[in-house]
Formats: structure tokens, sequence, C-alpha cells
């Protein structure tokens, strides 16, 4: 009658296997039925027919509807939190889990198959610093720790990860007779409660009567039983123990027949025969007298050890006074035996049968004064709410409704014990969301540069997962080697097609703490999965090598993030079912969440130059240094630059001028927009402004303002104020790196700014800049970087700035500077600031490349097209411009150019190593063929969308624009037929008119 | 037994998989803006890591599962055969695999046709592919090499060399070859396992015939002493014994080899520099290869330590070498998976690639192999082939490599002065334009383009004509000048005018000097008037400075004087040291270009005054301690004015060399250095004469033990403050530590 709640779970996953087909089946005629109805949906408000639903609700067996709209319904498993999504337009059904894991499953195995069945999971540092994983279902479901609730729309989760208690905890060690009784043994049938007394000794301790003579005798033989003997007749005093099972009471109702006969024969007989018998009886009374005295000393011992053992401030049995045991006078007590691990399971089982919990053992414990097994202290609560809205699935996780333990008493975890906090340091949400088996998914997209597509049927299953970063790297926390490039996921957004069907995410909130991990099948299990995973509290781990600690010291900021995690679900179908079509959706739900409007009335794609003013060089006089700057180009230089390329025909230049500011590429701290004296001070630079308004082009300064330089002691930067705290409490600092062994490099002092700071720096800034009346603003690298602040006291709230809470404060600045009237040019852009950017340079046109990524897609130039203008990385610096070249046309980039009027010095006397490429006149002229060649196209897709883009063959892609034509591009260095045109060798193809056919 | 004359057994082809298949698509093909972000950099000349644009892309992986003949497995070597054909090496499948330059399937040789039946490989390591197209594999597990043609049938087979007395054969291991070469003429080079004697080589029939390119054995003191003791038998075989394991193997169109050396883990750069990882052998062995770069080739130059806590360290690991045409060969770094590319003369090109999991990254690559312009690495651990292409800024470099090995130098200029445009620091570059300049005559501007390029040979060239030229131009302006000053003299002399001011104060310079300035400058002269005479105890600073000259010249009487008579000595030796210091830090830096060495851009004002100063106090210190107990009469005060006052011939000699050395050519190195060095000599000899003086020794021994203990003193005190300073070191991590702790814990 054992019941097993893995194997109830496992004959409920192998129920739904065995549904398979006919869920196809049903599916199937669900999205016939949709597509029937579809006709006069148009005209009916809610779309859902009774039958549709009833449908839809047999569709999904084991599991009961619990919200639904015009678009969705959502359903739940109540016993495996598992949930199910079906979408109503197309009738495509989407799993939390996949519902066939039981059978598909062959790589997997034990737990690690059983986490198919988790929808989140978490990870800590237990308190000898290892890193943890807990899931839902191995560790909260299969305990049943969770609850289920409703909400509006949807349903809530919460879960209690990690067991509360180890195994066995629930058997009493010592427990009074009428309670094992009343709360076990009645509850059991007649194999359970034998099971229970094979292991559970009744001991009573009574009023010693000396019916056995000699008291106990100790089975231990020698001196020590001797001692032990006369332990245990001290602290019991005048009683004694007994065992209290039917063979003890048999001996005892034995002995006193054979002593009653005994004494009977030895009245009544007195002659030779009677000798013999009554010497035969002696014998046996005296050898039941020694089993019972055995019987009574183990008994005692048993007692006496299970007291000694659980009882603090005891260690010996010879601590135990006689004053302690008083309560057990004239009691009986089971106490617990010892047992196997398997007969531990079993009891476990059938404690858990009666009702009987780990709770109400700590009770028996208590009225029995010894101390039980502790509860554990790692046990974490989590809550997962998810709910419908309009055509979207969220998920949400309350960050505030985490929880762990902090500051409890953990008694392992050093010799004396000691207090511990044990933070969730990362939540995985989702993992098997729509998790496709060998064969189902045509690829995942990840947002990894532009963009990047997973093909897992063509993906070995040898090279590393994926993962990539949300808006890049936090540098406040250090890194001690240079690291290979983690990557930079400008968009917070992935997702996966299956066939006709697909499915987006979008991370909403706490997508700056988010990564984007994806692995294929025959990784880790049978499926490949796009997941993201959140850090929720970051970790700095200190090398600790003094005598009294060795290895690592985890330190932790003072609190987790407290907003929520949010993520968006959307489904697509059909022709939607693809990366164009994920790239349209979000750019929609960007232009719908923000009020964005679309650039439509646009006639040229702008080309994009940009210059860079004075740098700073290093000197030597008599052998001491001398930090200065040199000027690449003056603002007088860039003007005569500007002027020779409009002069060319160019127009629509955006120039992107940096170095300007004193202290030139790496200038002062920027308090004041004081410009470079080197460059031509401020008139120069008003000359400059001048002469671009004249001939059409604008200027856009830049300014860094997240990492700053220290120049002198009155440049205004207050490092013990300004400056982020790493987690060890030092000022952070961004290093370089040797680029042959990746060491740190001795270099100048590059400081975090604060961002509590930010918004004064900025205002500061803006208000002397305001003066130079420049309109437009270059803000570089607050478009792609994020640090966090981890001293405590730097937010307003008295606690730290997490990272989410630094990209809100960026955010913030950077629609205020917007909505002061300038034009805002970003680097990279991360997703939270394209609704307040005009330009974005440095776009990337390609991913990092990793092994798993099959091929690069322009996702996000898809999402950027119409919203604002982009350019790529500057064509010159790439090691072969025709291909930049092409780039730029096959994802509709303005072509970028960085240029200064002179060559740079000589690399001695400067330590920025990137100068090699710069000097114009090598570069000015193929720039304007590249430009003449490329207007044709570039003028007559601007401000379109990009509505499809394709592979059409081994590096030739197709990139139709809306209304207006498309482009076919070849990088191959032979040319190509394709659709009966032949493209040229490295050349491309526009195709005025084409539509998307 | 070329493979044309063996009879061709069309039926007997046993070739598992003869496909040619020009549909399929190849590997994964990539486009630019797929391939792998690699930073790239290269070595300046003072061998640090520079940023320089991408010269090589990944361009295709090529998988054996694309191929449709399998995965690849451990691939160990690859090769390209003079017609093309690429031949993998696929080892752990025991199986060759030749494509063709498109990167479709030739055939695939699982199966060897030997006229006793088939047989197979067994872990083969290494490969190589003659002119004919035979195909010599090193077939490690069967302890052989075998030579085989194209379609898979055996033409020989090699077993062990008949050789006595290796370490490796006799001892379990046994004969392991790895990697396998053939010259013009036939002859087969061999790297075995464990053999660390050199490369094993065998003639045409497979006879050993010696090994060779074991490193000369340069014998030592101790060397000589062991020869005494043992017997001829022993002492032939310590002369072979000099750890020499060859790692690659890559016979030229010249038929020499270029072989790479694993570099041990804790060799220094300057180890690497003396004993270096890359030769190009000739057949005899000799190592002709020409290393006329900033550095000896041998891959990284600035790597961690050994000692240092990073997670890759120590030089690179060079696995494998190929050539690339025009002189130009890469070698391959296993470790830091990076390809490093030189040309003929040594100077690094390029350098790119790396470990990781990106596309043109990877595992454990293990070989590379050229391909016409593409460069190809094996990866044994992805199983794959990268190849890699060169970028338009490589292709202009190895173009104008080319050109100028045909002497088309105009357009080597011109693709030159292209480089230029995407690096702006490329060394070659400015040097190749400046050779041009000086071809032109544009000497001025040759030298400026030699100083980029860094290349003080050139340098000085361009200098020697140049300074001819303006000799030339104003040769009559400056010789006339010199006719009318010696004219002028000659005839002051006639008249009977003396020139007085010079002798005078080389001999007398107070009186000289306050005489010289009395009725000129009434405060210089106020100061001269301390001067009472030469026995009084006040004489002026400058007095005192000027002095110097007269010690200089004569130093016995000058230290003696200064010793007894000029109490200002002391202010004046400081004022001396600081002008020495100085006069240092000015000849370190303005040396001219030919003679300087230092890179005078991370020069540090503090550090190369105090490398004067610490050995100067240190000198003068124990110097003073050791008279002391040798009875030297001199005090502190008089060895702290001898070593300042000694040290004069360097600023006076200096100075002037420093400033005429911007003008001298290579040619006048020796005058340079003669007359350098001869300033620290006699800097010495004034040390030791002013030693002698003030110490009042008598004998010449007695001043020489006297110098000796004090170097070995100095020696001490060095020793100790090391000592001192890591136990510092060390106390103050344990502070550190300590304090760290009590601030998180806590």
């Amino acid at each position: 009658m054992r019941r097993d709640p893995l194997q109830s779970t496992g004959s409920v996953l192998s129920a739904i296997g065995s549904t398979l087909s006919v869920l196809s089946r049903i599916a199937a005629i669900v999205g016939l039925a949709c597509a029937l109805l579809s006709m006069d949906r148009a005209a009916s408000s809610t779309g859902v027919t009774p039958e549709q639903e009833i449908q839809a609700a047999q569709a999904v067996p084991h599991m009961e509807l619990v919200a639904e709209n015009d678009h969705l319904a959502l359903y739940i498993n109540r016993s495996t939190t598992e949930i199910a999504v079906l979408d109503k337009a197309s009738g495509d059904l989407w799993f939390s889990n996949p519902p066939n894991r039981e059978k598909e499953e062959t790589i997997a195995r034990g737990t690690e198959k059983q986490r198919l069945s988790a929808l989140l999971s978490l990870k800590f540092y237990d308190s000898s610093q290892r890193l943890k994983t807990l899931d839902s279902f191995n560790h909260s479901v299969q305990y049943g720790q969770f609850e289920v609730s409703s909400i509006p729309n949807g349903v809530r989760i919460r879960y209690t990860l990690g067991r509360k208690w180890n195994d066995g905890a629930a058997l009493p060690l010592m427990i009074s007779e009428e309670r094992f009784r009343e709360r076990i043994l009645d509850r059991l049938d007649e194999k359970g409660q034998k099971q229970f007394l094979d292991r559970y000794t009744l001991i009573r301790v009574v009023k010693d009567d000396q019916s056995v003579t000699g008291g106990i005798k100790a089975r231990v033989k020698g001196t020590s039983g001797a001692m032990l003997e006369s332990r245990i007749n001290s602290v019991f005093e005048d009683y004694t123990v007994e065992p209290g099972d039917e063979t003890y009471r048999n001996n005892l109702t034995n002995l006193q027949n054979l002593r009653s006969q005994l004494e009977d024969l030895r009245r009544q007989a007195r002659d030779d025969d009677a000798n013999d018998e009554i010497r035969n009886l002696e014998n046996r009374i005296y050898q039941l007298e020694d089993t019972l005295g055995v019987q009574k000393a183990n008994a005692a011992i048993l007692l006496l050890n299970t007291i000694r053992n659980n009882r603090s401030g005891v260690s010996e049995i010879s601590d135990i006074k006689p004053e302690d045991l008083y309560y057990l006078r004239d009691a009986a007590v089971y106490v617990q035996g010892q047992m196997p691990a398997f007969v531990q399971r079993d009891l476990d089982q059938l404690i858990k049968l009666a009702g009987y919990t780990a709770e109400d053992a700590q009770e028996d414990h208590t009225s029995m004064r010894i101390e039980g097994p502790h509860p554990r202290i790692d046990v974490f609560g989590v809550t997962v709410e998810y709910v419908l809205d309009d055509d979207n699935l969220v998920v949400v996780i309350p960050g505030s409704e985490l929880e762990y333990p902090v500051h409890v008493w953990d008694a392992a975890a050093t010799p004396s014990g000691r207090y511990v906090t044990l933070p969730i340091v990362s939540l995985t949400v989702m993992e098997f969301f729509g998790a496709a088996g060998p064969g189902q998914c045509d690829y995942i997209f990840v947002p990894d540069g532009c963009g990047a597509l997973i093909r897992p049927d063509h993906t070995r299953a040898s090279v590393p997962a994926f993962s990539v970063p949300v808006y890049g790297v936090d540098n406040t926390l250090p890194v001690a080697e240079k690291p290979i490039e983690p990557g930079h996921a400008y968009l917070p957004v992935y997702g996966m097609k299956q066939g006709d069907r697909a499915v987006l995410a979008i991370i909403e909130d706490g997508e700056a703490l988010a990564t984007v991990r994806a692995y294929c099948q025959g990784m880790y299990n049978s499926y490949s999965v796009v997941f993201s995973e959140f850090t929720t509290m970051a970790v700095e781990q200190l090398p600790c090598e003094t005598h009294f600690e060795q290895g690592v010291l985890n330190l932790y900021p003072p609190r987790c993030y407290q907003g929520d995690y949010r993520i968006r679900y959307a489904f697509l179908h059909g022709d939607e079912a693809s990366y164009v079509g994920m790239a349209l959706y979000y750019q929609d739900y960007l232009v719908g969440t923000h009020g964005l409007s679309r650039q439509s009335s646009r006639s040229s794609v702008p080309f994009f130059l940009e210059l860079i003013g004075a740098i700073p060089v290093k000197s030597s006089v008599m052998g001491i240094p001398i930090h200065t700057t040199y000027a690449l180009t003056t603002c007088e230089e860039a003007a005569k630059i500007v002027d020779l390329l409009s002069q060319a025909g160019v127009s629509d230049i955006k120039l992107r001028y940096s170095g300007w500011l004193a202290g030139g590429t790496e200038h002062d701290f920027p308090l004041r927009a004081r410009v470079d004296q080197r460059v031509g001070g401020s008139k120069a630079l008003e000359s400059l402004r001048l002469a671009l308004m004249g001939s059409g082009a604008e200027l856009y300064p830049e300014v860094r303002f997240l990492t700053v330089y220290e120049t002198g002691l009155f440049d205004g930067l207050n490092i013990s104020r300004d400056v982020s705290r790493r987690l060890r409490k030092v000022v952070a600092q961004v290093h370089t790196f040797d680029l042959a062994t990746g060491q740190p490099k001795e270099g100048r002092d590059r400081y975090i700014l604060s961002p509590s700071r930010l918004e004064w720096l900025v205002d500061s800034f803006m208000d002397s800049f305001e003066h130079h009346g420049i309109r437009q603003i270059c803000l570089a690298d607050l478009g792609n970087e994020i640090n966090s602040d981890f001293r405590v006291g730097s937010a307003a709230d008295g606690s730290y700035i997490d990272r989410q809470q630094a990209a809100t404060m960026i955010n913030g600045v950077v629609s205020g500077i917007s909505q002061n009237g300038y034009s805002v040019m970003v680097e990279g852009a991360n997703a939270a600031l394209i609704p307040y950017a005009d330009c974005v340079v440095g776009v990337p046109t390609a991913s990092s490349g990793r092994d798993i990524l099959f091929e690069d897609v322009p996702f996000m130039q898809i999402v950027l097209r119409s919203l604002v203008d982009y350019a790529g990385e500057p064509i010159n610096m790439s090691g072969d411009y025709r291909i930049a070249f092409l780039k730029a046309l096959e994802t509709g980039s303005g072509l970028c150019f960085r240029w200064s009027y002179r060559p740079a010095p000589t690399r001695r006397s400067t330590e920025a190593g990137d100068l090699y490429s710069l000097h114009y006149t090598g570069w000015i002229e193929s720039a304007l063929g590249m430009y003449r060649e490329a207007q044709s196209v570039l003028s007559e897709i601007a401000g379109r969308k990009i509505i499809q883009h394709e592979k059409l063959a081994d590096g030739v892609y197709r990139t139709t624009y809306d209304d207006c034509g498309a482009v076919v591009v070849n990088y191959n260095n032979d040319s190509a037929t394709v659709d009966g045109l032949s493209v040229s060798g490295r050349g491309y193809l526009w195709l005025k008119g084409v539509a998307d056919q | 037994m070329s493979a044309a004359g063996y009879p061709a057994f069309q039926s007997a082809i046993r070739l598992k998989a003869s496909l040619l298949v020009t549909t399929l698509v190849v590997g994964l093909s990539l486009t630019a803006a797929d391939a792998g972000y690699c930073a790239s950099y290269i070595y300046d000349q003072w061998g640090r890591a520079v940023d320089a644009p991408e010269a090589y892309r990944a361009v295709r992986i090529v998988e054996g599962q694309s191929l449709g003949i399998g995965s690849f497995k451990e691939p160990q070597d690859i090769f390209v055969s003079p017609g093309g054909v690429v031949h993998v090496l696929d080892s752990a499948n025991n199986r060759v695999v030749r494509l063709d330059d498109q990167w479709n399937v030739l055939s695939v040789i699982d199966e060897i046709e030997t006229p006793t039946g088939p047989s197979r490989l067994s872990n083969p390591q290494g490969i190589f592919v003659d002119e004919n197209g035979a195909i010599f594999i090193a077939d490690t597990g069967n302890r052989r090499i075998v030579k085989l043609d194209a379609q898979g049938r055996l033409l020989a087979e090699f077993g062990p060399p008949q050789v006595e007395d290796v370490a490796a054969f006799t001892s379990g291991l046994g004969y392991m070859p790895l990697k396998v070469g053939v010259d013009k003429i036939g002859r087969i080079y061999v790297i075995a396992r464990g053999v660390n004697e050199g490369l094993i080589r065998l003639d045409p029939t497979g006879n050993f015939t010696g090994f060779i390119g074991a490193p000369r054995v340069s014998v030592s003191l101790s060397d000589l002493v062991w020869s005494r003791i043992f017997t001829r038998e022993q002492r032939d075989r310590m002369a072979l014994f000099l750890p020499v394991e060859y790692s690659g193997l890559h016979v030229d169109d010249k038929g020499l080899l270029y072989v790479t050396v694993a570099a041990g883990e804790t060799a220094t750069l300057g180890e690497l520099q003396s004993r270096p990882p890359i030769k190009r052998l000739s057949p005899s062995g000799v190592d002709v290869l020409v290393r006329q770069g900033f550095f000896a080739p041998a891959g990284d130059l600035d790597f961690a330590a050994a000692s240092s806590d990073a997670t890759v360290k120590g030089p690179s690991s060079l696995v494998d070498i190929a050539t690339l045409g025009a002189g130009v060969y890469c070698a391959l770094d296993g470790k830091r998976g990076r390809v490093f590319v030189y040309d003929s003369r040594g100077y690094l090109l390029f350098v790119f690639g790396s470990i990781g999991s990106r596309k043109g990254t990877f595992r454990t690559p293990v070989a590379v192999e050229s391909m016409g312009k593409a460069i190809l690495v094996l990866d044994s651990a992805k199983n794959s082939i990268t190849v890699f292409e060169p970028t338009e800024y490589a292709h202009s470099i190895l173009g104008a490599i080319v050109l100028e090995q045909i002497g088309k130098y105009d357009g080597a200029i011109a693709l030159w002065e292209q480089v230029l445009k995407w690096n702006a620091h490329y060394e070659l570059a400015h040097v190749a334009i400046g050779r041009a300049q000086l071809a032109k005559g544009l000497y001025r501007e040759a030298m400026d383009s030699f100083r980029l390029g860094y290349d003080r040979k050139h340098y000085s060239e361009a200098l020697a004509d140049y300074r001819s030229e303006i000799a030339r131009r104003y040769f009559g302006t400056i010789a006339s000048c010199l006719a009318v000053v010696v004219i002028a003299v000659v005839v002051l002399r006639a008249l009977g005018c003396r020139i007085p001011v010079l002798k005078r104060t080389m001999r007398r310079p107070s009186e000289t000097a306050s005489a010289l300035f009395r009725n000129r400058s009434p405060f210089i002269s106020r100061a001269l008037s301390s001067v009472r005479d030469e026995t009084g105890a006040h004489t002026s600073l400058l007095a005192d400075l000027l002095y110097a000259f007269h010690v200089c010249f004569h130093p016995v009487d000058g230290f003696w004087s200064l010793k007894h008579t000029r109490r200002g000595a002391t202010r004046a030796g400081a004022v001396i040291l600081s002008v020495v210091c100085l006069a240092y830090v000015f000849m370190r830096q303005y040396t001219g270009f030919t003679f300087n060495t230092v890179d005078v851009a991370r020069m540090n004002f503090l550090a190369e005054v105090a490398s004067i100063l610490i050995p100067f106090f240190v000198w003068c210190v124990v110097n003073w301690a050791v008279t002391t107990l040798m009875d030297g009469k001199g005090t502190a005060r008089d060895v702290f004015v001898v070593a300042s006052y000694g040290l004069s011939p360097i600023a006076l000699i200096g100075v002037p060399l420093t400033i005429a050395s911007n003008f001298m050519v290579a040619e006048e190195a020796q005058l340079y250095h003669l007359v350098l060095s001869g300033s620290v000599l006699w800097a010495a000899l004034l040390i030791f004469v002013g030693t002698m003086v003030i110490h009042e020794y008598t004998g010449v021994m007695t001043t020489v033990s006297a110098v000796l203990m004090t170097v070995v003193g100095m020696g001490i005190v060095f020793f100790v403050a090391l000592l001192f300073f890591s136990l510092l070191d060390a106390v103050r991590v344990f502070v550190a530590g300590v304090l760290t702790e009590y601030r998180f814990r806590l």
C-alpha cells in the first residue's frame, strides 16, 4: 500500500505520453476548427466557441484550465505545476515541460531527467562556498512543498525549494508509548505496524522489584561491564529499565514459574533424585536470569545512548544525572533502534502515510527532553505568476518575494558553527518552455551581437552551450584576467522556431540582470532549449589565504534585486514564425510600449563620420614623462574634411566628434564642457558648428560619463564620493589587458562612475554644454555600458545600486537629455535606450561567432530599421572593407568611417592601440566611391522597414525592404546565380520594386 | 619506388568512399560577418604586444560530417600536396582523407593494399606527400613509416631504424614515429617520440644515416672534468645527450627543413632567444634560419611567467610549422592556439587565432598547413579544419614581400603604402619605403622612415648619406671658415699673442677662475674672494667643481689635495654626483638612434637615477666599512669625494659623445664604444687611484684587495636587501590577509 509520489508522478507522465497520438490528432482538429472559424472571427468578438473550449480542455489531459482570454488559454497540472498555453488562433499548444519526456529523454538520468519537469531552478552557495542548484521539481514538487492559487487572468505558484527536513527526521527517536500507538501504529496496517515494532523498542522504567536477581547483568563482560552495570544502577537508583516486549515478559513469567517449581521441589524432595532435578532447575533459572539481565542491559544502553546522543551538554553516559531521568520513571517509551538506510526510507514513507511529520517528531522529542534533528537551513521560497495578457503569456517572479536564509545559525558550517546567509545568486526561469526534441526545432534565435541562429540539428553535442549577458557585463565586478569575450546582447529577446510556429520571449523587467542561455539536444538532455537566467545577487569571490582561512570568501551585497523578473512570451504562427517575424513583432512591441513613431519621410540614409580630435600622448624629457594631448583633428580640420565630403556630393553627414573635450579621447572628468586647446578651443568649436550648419551636416560631440579619468586635484572628481565600489569595498576601476598575455596592464587609472552621481554629472555637463549652442550630442558609453555600485548607502534607500537600478538611472538621464531637445547618438544601444536615441552607431553586424551559432542574422537592424538611423562599425576599422560595405547594404546600415586629419603619432607615444588606420587621406577616395555606389540603394530604402531577410545560398543573402525593393549581396569570391539573376563575386544586386514573394 | 612506377591494380582499389561530390555543401561556410572576432596584435621592437588590424579571417570550417564521411576523430596532421590535394590524417579513425581544393572528398584511404593482403594504420600521427603524390605516413602504433600511392597501395615500409644506444628505443617506449618529411632527393626525416638526439634521417631506401639537428654541445668546465673521468664510449653518449625534442617538421620547396622545438614551461624570453624554438635545418643539420627581426622567431615574446597565477603561462608551445611561399612561414602554438607568421628574414608579420569556442579559435590545434594563400589549422579536439584567408591588409603585405623578392620594387612600394593605410605603425612598410626613399636620394625622409621602422642599420646608412650630402653642400662654407680660423691662429701666434685661458684653468682652477671673473662679475668675484689659498680650508664651489679637471688628469695629486686641503669638496662632490646622474639620463635618452637601445618612452627618471645612486652609496658605505677594517686612513667623506669626483669623466665624455652620436653612423660604432668604455675605464681608474690615495695604501695589491672586498661586500648588501624585502613582502601579504578577513568576516 506504499504510495510513492515519485511513482505517481511517473504514472502521470506516462499517461501524458500515452495520449500523445490522441493529443496530436485533437490539436490538428483544433487547428482546423480555428481555421474554419477564423472566417467569421473577424466579426465575432470572443472567437471562442464552447466546442473549442471543450476540445481545448480535452487536448491537455491532466491539466486544468485556469485562465483564458480571446487569444490564449492557460492550463495547469496542479500536482506537478506544469503549465501549458493554447494559442487559440493557431491551435498551437506550448508546454512548460516537454510532454513526452518520459519516452523521448534518452540522455539524462535520475534527477537530471526529473529536472525536465521543473519550471524554475535557483543557485546558491552553501556554507562551504560550493555552488548548488535546486529546481522546482526535484526540490519542491517532489516534497509537496508548493501552493497553487488563482489570480486575475492567471495563476500563482509559491514554491519552497529545498527540503526542510532530512531523511528520517520524521522518525521519532524517543516517543511515549501512547503517542506511538495513537499517532503511528494505529494508523498503519499490520505489516506496517510490524515494520515499526521491529525497529522500535519499548522500554519501561519501573521500580526495581529485584525480581531478576543480580539486577542488570551487563552483556559486556569484564570490568567495563561491571562499571556499566553500576552506572546504570546509580543513574536509575531504585528504578530499573526493562524491555516492554513479549519475550521479556514471557521470560520473566517463566522465571517465576521455575522459581516456584524449584521451591516446590526443594520443599518436597530431599533425596538424590531430586537433587539432580534441583540442580537442573537451578541451571535453567540461572540461564534465564542471564538472558533477562542482558535484555535489560541492552534496553538500558539503548535508552542511555539515545539520551546521550541527543541532549546538549551530555557527551558521555557518565554525564547523565539521576535527576535528569526522573521524568522517565514509571513511563513506557518507544526508542528508535539501529536501522540501515533502506529501512529508514521505508519507515519514512510509512510514517508520512500515517500523517506523522517531522514537526510532530520535534514535539515528541521536546517532551522527551532530547533534541532531534534540526531542520535544514537551505530552504528557499520563490513565487511565480503566470498571467495571460492579451496575446502574450507573462511570467513574473516578484523579486521582493524571494526568500532565503538570512543570518541563520548553521551548526555544520564550522566545527563550532556560525551564522550564515545563503542568498540566491541566480534564478533560471522556464528552462524547458517549448523545449524541442530532435528534429522538432528549426532554429533558436539568440541576441548575440546583431543576432544569431542556433540550428540544433546541425550542432555537434561537443560544442559548449550558449550564454550571453544581456547588456554586456557589469564592470564593477572584478576580472582577474581578460576573459574570453562574453558577448553582449543589446536586445533582451530570444526565441525558437518549430515548424510553422515560433515563440518569442521578451524580458521586460530585470533584463539588466539576465543572461540568455541555450543548449542543444545531446548536450545535457535530449532537448534543445533557450531560456533566461537572472543574476539575483552579484557575488565577488575574495581569495582568502591567511592562516585562518584557506580558499575563498564570498562577498554579497546586502539584498537582492527587489523588482520583478518579468518575461513576456509571444506566440507566432505561419509566416510570422521566423526571426524576421520575431524582430518585427519586437519592433511593434517597442513602438507600442514606448509610443515611438517611425521615420517614414526620410529621403536618405546618413553618412556617419567619426573624427578623432585630440588624443592623450606622453613624451619624455630627460626621462621625465610628460602627459599632454596631440590633436589628430582640430575643429578647423574637421570642417575641412566635412567640406571635402559635401563638395563631393555627400549629404546628410552625421559627424561624431570625439576627443574634443579637454584631455582628448581620455577626457577630463566631464563636469564642464571645456574644449581642448589643441583642437582649437571653444571658438573653433563654434566655427565648426557654423560651418557644419552651412553644409547641412550634424555635429555630435562625444562625451563619456560612465568611466572617468582622474586628471588632477581640482578636476571635480571626488573618488570617495563619485566612484563605484566593488563588493570588497575598494574603488572600482577598469583595467586594460595585455593583448598577448591577457593580464592586467599598467595604465592610466580609469574609474567607474557611481550611477548615483550620473545625474549630477550629466546635469552639470549639459549646463555647460548648452553654451556651445550645439543641439546634438553623442553619449557613447551610455548606450552600451551598465555598472552597478556596491557601496552600501549609495542608493537613496540606504542600500546599494543594483544593475537594474543603474540601467533605470541611465535611461532617466538619456530621456532627460532627449526631452530637452537634443538629438542623441549612442553607441551599440542597449534596448532600453532605443526609444530616446536618434541615431545609433556601432551596431554590431556580426555575432560573437561561437561554435554553437550556425549563422548570423541582422535581427537588431530589422528592429532598429525605420525607428532610428544606425551604422555598424567603421568600415576602415575592419580588415576587409568590401565585406564591411556589403554588410552595410545587407543590413541597411549607414556607411561609417573613423578618421583623423593627421596620421597617428608613433606608437611609442600613445597608449591607444587602435589608431593605426585612421589617416583620412588614405581613405577618402574609396569612401566616396563606396558612398556613390551605395547611394543608389540607400536612398531608396531610407525609412523603410525590412520585411524579409533570407539566405539564398552560402554567402548570398537577400534583404527585402517594405514597398521598395530587395537587395541581394554575395560575399563569396565567385559570382552566384540566384533565381536566374547573377550576382558578381563580392558584389550586390538591387532589385527595385521586388516585393516579398 | 615512385608512385608512377607501381603497377595499377584497378580492381584491387579498396576505397571505402571514392566520392566526388561536387554539389556537396562543405562544412559551414562563413561570411566575413560570421567570422569570429579575434583581437589581433603584433610585437613591436620592444617585445610588447600592440594592436594590429585583423590579418587572417576564418572563412570556413571543414568537418567530417558535412563531407559525408563521418566525423573526424582526433585528426593529428594535415598535408597539402604539391598538386593541391589536402590530405587529412584522421588518426583515431586510422584513415587518410583526401580532399580537393574545393573541399570535395576525393578518396578515403582506410586500408592499405599490400602484396600480402590488406593492412591498417594504427593511430598514425604524421603525414607527408611528395611531388609524385606518394604518401608517407608515420604509422605510430605500428612503429613504422609507410609509403603509399594515392590509391592506398603500399609502396614501401620502413621499420625501426637500425641504430643502437638510443634510450627511447631500448626502453619500453620503442620506436614511435610522430612526424615525417621527405626532401627533394628522397631522404626521409622522422621525429620519433622520446628521441631527443634530433631528427632521424633515413636514406630513400629506409637505411638509417644518422641524427641531425641536435644542437652543438658547448663544452663547459664540468664537461671537461667529466671527460677526463669518462671512457670514450661514455663521452660519445654524453655528446649525443642534449634534450631536444622536435615537435613539428616541414620540408620547404628548397628541400630545407623547418622544425619546431617544444620550449620548456619555465623558459624565459632570454632562453627562447638563445635557444630558438624555430629552426631551419640544412640536410647536414646546420641551422640556417635568418633571424634579422627584432627578436628571433619564437612565438609569443610576452607571456606570464611559469610562477605566476595566470591561467595560461609559460612560452608558446610550438607544435607545427608550414611555409607560405616567398620564404614566409608560420608556426602554430598549441597552447594558446595562435599562428605566428614570419617573413624570410624572421620579422613577425602577423599573429592570429586563439583558444576558444568561437569560429576561428581552436581547442587543441595540432597542425598548420598552407594552401595557396590560405592557412589551414587542424584541431584534434574540435575535429575540424579551419580555413583562414588573408584579409586585404595581409594580402598587401604578402604581395609586397613577393614583389620585393622578384625585384619589382615600385610595385612593392605601392603595396607598402597601402599597408600603411591599414596600419600606420607597420615597421616593415616603413623600412621598405625608407629604402625606396634612400634609393631616390631622399635621405632625410628615409631617416624618418627607418626611425619609424626601427631599423638602425638602414637609418645609419641614410644618416651617412645625409651627412655627406650636407658636408658636400656646405663644404665650401665650412672649409673657408676653418681656413679663416687656422689662419687667424697662425697669425696671432706669429704676432706673439698667447691664448692663456685653457691651460691655466687646467692647472690652477681656483686662481684662474677668480682671476678670470674678478673684473667681469662682481657677484662671482665676491664668491671667489672666499678662496684664501691652496692650503686654506675654504674654496669656492665653482673652484671645487673645476678642480675635477685637475683631478682627472692628476689623480694622485688631486685626491690628496681634496682630502687634505679642500673642505668644500663634499659639496662639490654632491654637485658632481647630481651632474653625473643627469648626464646619465641625458645619455640614455638622447643618444643617437643608431646607438640607442633604450625604450625612451618607457624611461623612468627616478629609476635611472636610482640605478646610479644606489650602487654609488652602497659602494661608499661598504668601501668605508671595508677600509676601516683594512687600516685605511680615509674617512666616509673621503670615500664619497673620491667616488663622486671619480665619476666625473663619465659626464665629461658622455655628454659630448651623446651629442656626437646623433651624427655618427654604424661604421663608427667602434669609435663610439671605445670612447664610451674609455670614459668608464677612466672613472674606474680614478676611483682606484683615489682609494689608494685617501686610504694611504702603499701597495697596489692592498688597494686591489680593498676594492675587491668592497665589491664582494656590495654583493652581500644587495643579497641581504633582497632577502629583507621579500620577507617584508611576506609580512605585508599576511597583514593584508588578516585585515581583509577582519573586514569581511566580522
